[in-house]
């Protein structure tokens, strides 16, 4: 017995000596280094925020470019198999419940998912693309019926365009960026870059910056709520706020359009600015060959207005002019002889020619009917080197802006340069190359007293909180000039348009001063001019007492056989009808004289939203002429023009753009149903005010508001009626 | 009837200290760190009630007037047994059919039924002038039965117990040793048998050792057959063996062949002790619980928590605990007058030095996990109710030796 208590003890002290042993070098030595393991597990891991991509909105807070945060959604089969196991479910119609609640609530089809779930591995791809509001209703729906097995993670930001193709060119696109990783060249799924446009200017703004927070994870992967985790958080994108009015951009971009077609040309590019401050109003370039490409890849192109470089002709003359009237070239009524000038330089001669037929002109007339000839006789009196220095200081030859991407600087060689009819070509706007900015800026300089601005399309930047972190202010590069030249200078460029070349485009109720311009085209490879394609160009601006839009309107090649090449016949067209829109805009402060012309003008119906046979029904009892646009088969009018409730002339075409029904990205342009204050205004403009309401005045009197029935700011209903007097 | 004069009071304290340790080690275990302050479970609370709860049984079986206590041993056993047969039409838990739940307590029959087989064979083997053929049909007749239920739960590491127990009690018995050799040989074989040399060279000590003992050829030679025999079968007998226990075998082999399934256990187990290092975390500090790493870390594993907060010292504090307590029992084993009595103290100490060493041996790493908890620390009722009753039966048996002189 004594030995078989000994036996024990000695096996027992063994094991724990054993097991002790053991324990020590588990412990103590630690080998495996365990101390290490633990501190890894422990280490709190890293995940990576994304922050979302700031937006791009017009001055008016329009939404131009938007983000939307995509998901990865997976299904955990096994946990799906474990959960019908322990619930005692039927598998089959727990997979059949998932299907039921992917396809109701996103695009994939019932079918496309049971298929996919009908496989032995653990985990199944439903899709990446899922937008954040999908994914909260699958998971709520998930919750709901206690399925377990949805999985989801962060896959990929994409950019939304509510406004559709509007100012593509100048928002530019994004994409994926290009990692550099040992060498090879990897896609990062997480964030979007700009790669054109003004997504690429603003990119560092737009972008945001990562966060990431720590995490501990315990074995069954559920987060651990630990204190004093550190946490990074992204910060989004800060919010672009340009310049940019919408209204007018799309009624710019809806005339190019329609100009691009009726004038056959090749490309159509129109700037719109303020002249105060070189604020980019609207701006646009559109190709006829747009329509062969995807709107994604529309956005990729070059953004026209500043990129696409063309010999101006005529609009440059007012350079001249102005140069001219400074020096006091010309007396007032000196008459400048017209006929066929004749310059030798060394042993060549040039003909300069007009198309008019005037003999004798003053320097008004030179302008107002763009004589070559008379302009070449005052440049030679000015010499090259003012003409040379005033080209310099009012922008031409260099990038003017410094956010908008892609700009061309335009070609104007140094002076040393210049050969023997370099003068004189310059002076009408050959041997020069500008960009639509670049001469609807020097029109700027001329409308705003002599001050040569920065252009500008970004108003300010705001951060995701919405305060403003940056606001641009005009900036102001050098005064050129004096009141006296300018003013005349106005004169010389109403006359254009009031009897001049651009007579046809007159508008009875504003004053507009612009320059026609008709330059023949280099063709590459060729020595000399093209006879047939030429650039037709329009600047100008309006009202002419007090300028507020400056407008350049360029045609590209249009057509040779209906003249429409002539900068008068298309380009002039075009800018009085977006004259005509913009003023009768309701938010446009130009006051315009009352000149009643036979022009019936009508209220633009609310179309938004409607059907097309609806549409069809309503324009036919009103007898409305309108022109449809956009995808032709889509089912509902997405967009329209002129906007509801805006005066245009009867004649004109309703423009309704059809599409399809998107309903979260109509715009929210409700109207507020509410009395506007009316008093003190013209009467047209208490219309314009009202009829978008859909209220009926009862006037009395005439001139300006003096008293309102209903108050300003009560409910109002549709159709109800309000007396108002005037004085 | 209890004489206090003899009652072994340093056993009884011993006892107490380390059940209170382990309500300790519970305490830690159950709690998680969140970001206000502590989450606590209340499962060291329940392990306080449930110490009471054994204590007065323990205190009860004291009072138990021997004769009767001697009466109810086949009662038990038979209740044991069929309750052992009840548990198989149980629900399946974790893929066996262990438990019997009622709404306050989750049981399992096996306990139960260790006790009374230790019992019921001590009794039966206890006897005088038994002949070597009719200690092992006791034996073996006293401990098929449950062995046989356990393993159609299934519970191997259970079931292996029962072997372990009728070893030791055997062991102690009259019994000559080399009965025991032959017995165990069959273990050897199924090592050895994976290997065709080492199988060889083992058989051929065995015949050494059996032709010293002087054995008739004819039992080596019969002993010989059945080792190969035995040998041969193990591979099919592998392939019998459910996966989860193929797997913890082989995990065991190389926990680091299936980190996340049946290794996962050893694995985290022995990173948590591992970590502990010379003197540990700290109370409540400890990472493996709080980041739920090891499952079931109040019940089976709760000796990682111990060997991850208080550190090799504690590890080694707790072990040496656990000596003095076995010796004191194996040392009053030899004051033991009775057969009968002297057997039941050696089966329960072998059962308690068994649990004690498998499972700090799974939580260290050296031994498969079998899912046996640390006696009278890890948390659950039942299993404390019987080893504490074991303990009562020690102790009554120890102060009631002089009555019976």
């Amino acid at each position: 017995m004594n030995n078989r208590y000994k036996l024990f003890l000695i096996s027992t002290i063994g094991f724990i000596l054993l097991w002790a042993f053991h324990l020590f070098v588990v412990q103590v030595a630690d080998p495996h280094n365990l101390q290490d393991q633990i501190a890894l597990r422990q280490n709190p891991s890293k995940k990576i925020l994304y922050p979302n991509r700031g937006h791009i909105l017009t001055r008016d807070n329009e939404l131009l470019v938007g983000s939307i945060v995509h998901y990865q959604v997976d299904i955990d089969l096994n946990n799906v198999r474990n959960y019908s196991k322990r619930n005692n479910k039927n598998y089959d119609a727990v997979i059949d419940s998932i299907s039921v609640i992917i396809s109701n609530n996103t695009t994939i089809r019932r079918r496309e998912i049971k298929r996919r779930l009908n496989s032995k591995s653990s985990s199944i791809y439903i899709d990446n693309k899922i937008p954040e509001r999908d994914l909260m209703k699958l998971k709520s729906e998930f919750k709901r019926l206690h399925i377990p097995g949805l999985t989801s993670t962060f896959s990929q930001i994409d950019r939304t365009y509510p406004k559709g193709n509007l100012a593509a060119r100048l928002l530019g696109m994004t994409g994926l960026p290009k990692k550099d990783i040992n060498g090879i060249s990897q896609k990062s799924l997480s964030i979007l870059e700009g790669k054109c446009g003004l997504e690429k200017s603003f990119n560092e703004e737009l972008t945001g910056s990562y966060g990431w927070k720590q995490s501990i994870y315990d074995a069954k992967n559920k987060r651990i709520p630990i204190v004093n985790l550190k946490e990074k958080p992204a910060v989004d994108g800060n919010s672009i706020i340009l310049t940019m009015d919408m209204e007018i951009q799309e009624i710019l971009e809806e005339n190019l359009r329609s100009g691009l077609k009726k004038y056959k040309a090749k490309n159509a590019i129109g700037i719109i600015m303020n002249p105060e401050t070189a604020e980019i109003i609207a701006i646009s370039g559109i190709s006829a060959e747009d329509k062969n490409y995807a709107l994604k890849s529309l956005r990729g192109f070059s953004n026209m207005a500043v990129s696409f470089m063309f010999e101006p002709g005529s609009v440059m003359k007012p350079i001249t002019a102005l140069l001219a009237l400074e020096e006091n070239v010309f007396a007032p009524d000196e008459l400048i002889t017209t006929k066929d000038y004749i310059i030798k330089y060394s042993n060549k001669t040039r003909k300069i020619k007009d198309d008019h037929k005037f003999k004798a002109l003053t320097l008004k007339d030179v302008i107002a009917h763009s004589s070559n000839v008379g302009i070449s006789k005052a440049v030679e009196k000015i010499g090259s080197k003012k003409l040379y220095e005033r080209m310099i200081a009012m922008g031409f030859g260099q990038e003017s802006s410094n956010n908008i991407s892609n700009e061309a600087s335009g070609i104007l060689r140094k002076l040393k340069d210049w050969q023997g009819y370099s003068l004189h070509s310059i002076s009408f706007g050959q041997e020069i190359s500008v960009t639509a900015l670049q001469l609807t800026n020097a029109y700027c300089t001329m409308a705003n007293g002599g001050n040569v601005m920065r252009p500008y399309i970004l108003k300010e930047i705001r951060n995701p909180q919405g305060k403003v972190v940056m606001e641009s202010q005009p900036q102001r590069l050098r005064t050129i000039s004096d009141k006296k030249s300018l003013d005349t200078l106005k004169v010389f460029l109403k006359s254009v348009v009031d009897y001049g070349t651009a007579r046809n485009s007159k508008l009875s109720f504003v004053d507009i001063a612009g320059k026609t311009g008709t330059a023949e085209k280099k063709v590459l490879g060729e020595s000399g001019y093209s006879k047939e394609k030429y650039i037709s160009v329009f600047t100008g601006f309006f009202p002419v007492k007090n300028p507020k839009y400056v407008m350049t309107i360029v045609y590209d090649e249009a057509d040779f056989k209906s003249y429409s090449y002539y900068g008068s016949n298309s380009a002039a067209p075009t800018f009085s009808n977006i004259a005509k829109q913009i003023i009768r805009l309701p938010e446009s402060d130009i006051l315009i004289d009352i000149i009643e012309d036979e022009t019936e003008f009508i209220s633009a119906p609310n179309l938004l939203g409607k059907s097309k046979p609806e549409v069809e029904k309503l324009l036919t009892k009103k007898k409305i002429l309108r022109k449809y646009h956009g995808d032709l088969n889509g089912d509902i009018v997405i967009n329209q023009f002129p906007k509801p409730g805006i005066l245009y002339d009867k004649n004109e075409n309703l423009m309704i753009v059809l599409g399809e029904n998107k309903s979260e990205e109509k715009s929210n342009q409700a109207l507020d149903y509410q009395m506007p204050n009316i008093i003190g205004k013209t009467l047209r403009m208490a219309m314009v005010e009202t009829n978008k309401r859909g209220i009926k005045l009862i006037v009395s009197g005439n001139g300006t508001i003096a008293s309102q029935s209903i108050a300003a700011g009560t409910q109002i209903k549709f159709g109800e009626k309000c007396r108002i007097s005037a004085k | 009837m209890i004489n206090l004069k003899q009652f072994n009071w340093v056993i009884l304290l011993m006892l107490i200290v380390i059940m209170l340790l382990g309500v300790v080690a519970i305490y830690t275990a159950s709690s998680t760190k969140t970001e206000s302050g502590f989450e606590m479970k209340n499962y060291y609370l329940k392990q306080l009630v449930w110490i009471l709860i054994a204590l007065v049984a323990l205190v009860t079986i004291q009072f138990i007037p021997g004769a009767i206590f001697d009466l109810l041993i086949l009662p038990g056993y038979i209740l044991a047994n069929l309750l052992l047969v009840i548990v198989l039409f149980m629900p399946e838990i974790n893929g066996s059919h262990r438990w019997i739940s009622f709404s306050w307590i989750n049981f399992q029959p096996s306990e139960l039924a260790k006790i009374t087989s230790i019992l019921l064979m001590s009794k039966l083997i206890g006897k005088h002038q038994l002949s070597e053929a009719g200690i092992l049909l006791r034996s073996f007749a006293v401990i098929l039965p449950p062995v046989i239920l356990i393993l159609l739960e299934p519970d191997l590491g259970t079931s292996i117990i029962f072997f372990v127990i009728m070893f030791a009690i055997l062991a102690v018995s009259e019994l000559p040793l080399f009965y025991l050799l032959i017995m165990a040989s069959p273990i050897f074989s199924i090592i050895t048998s994976f290997s065709i040399p080492l199988f060889i060279i083992y058989i051929l000590v065995l015949v050494f050792v059996l032709y010293r003992t002087r054995l008739a050829n004819i039992i080596i030679g019969f002993v010989v057959a059945i080792n190969s025999f035995i040998a041969l079968l193990t591979p099919f007998i592998w392939r019998g063996l459910k996966e989860y226990q193929q797997n913890r075998i082989l995990t065991f082999i190389d926990p680091a062949r299936d980190p996340f399934g049946a290794g996962y256990h050893i694995i985290q187990s022995k990173i948590a002790i591992g970590s502990g290092g010379f003197s540990g975390k700290g109370w409540l500090l400890g990472t493996q619980k709080n980041l739920n790493f090891l499952p079931e870390h109040h019940t089976d594993f709760i000796f990682s928590v111990i060997g991850e907060e208080f550190g090799f010292l504690g590890c080694t504090f707790i072990l040496i605990l656990y000596f003095l307590f076995l010796i004191q029992i194996a040392k009053s084993v030899s004051d033991l007058n009775r057969n009968e009595n002297r057997y039941a103290v050696v089966g329960f100490l072998a059962y308690l030095t068994f649990q004690l060493f498998v499972n700090i041996g799974m939580n260290i790493g050296i031994v498969p996990a079998t899912g046996i908890p640390l006696p009278f620390i890890s948390y659950g009722g039942s299993n404390l109710l019987i080893n504490v009753i074991a303990m009562g039966v020690i102790l009554k048996y120890l102060n009631e030796r002089s009555v019976f002189v």
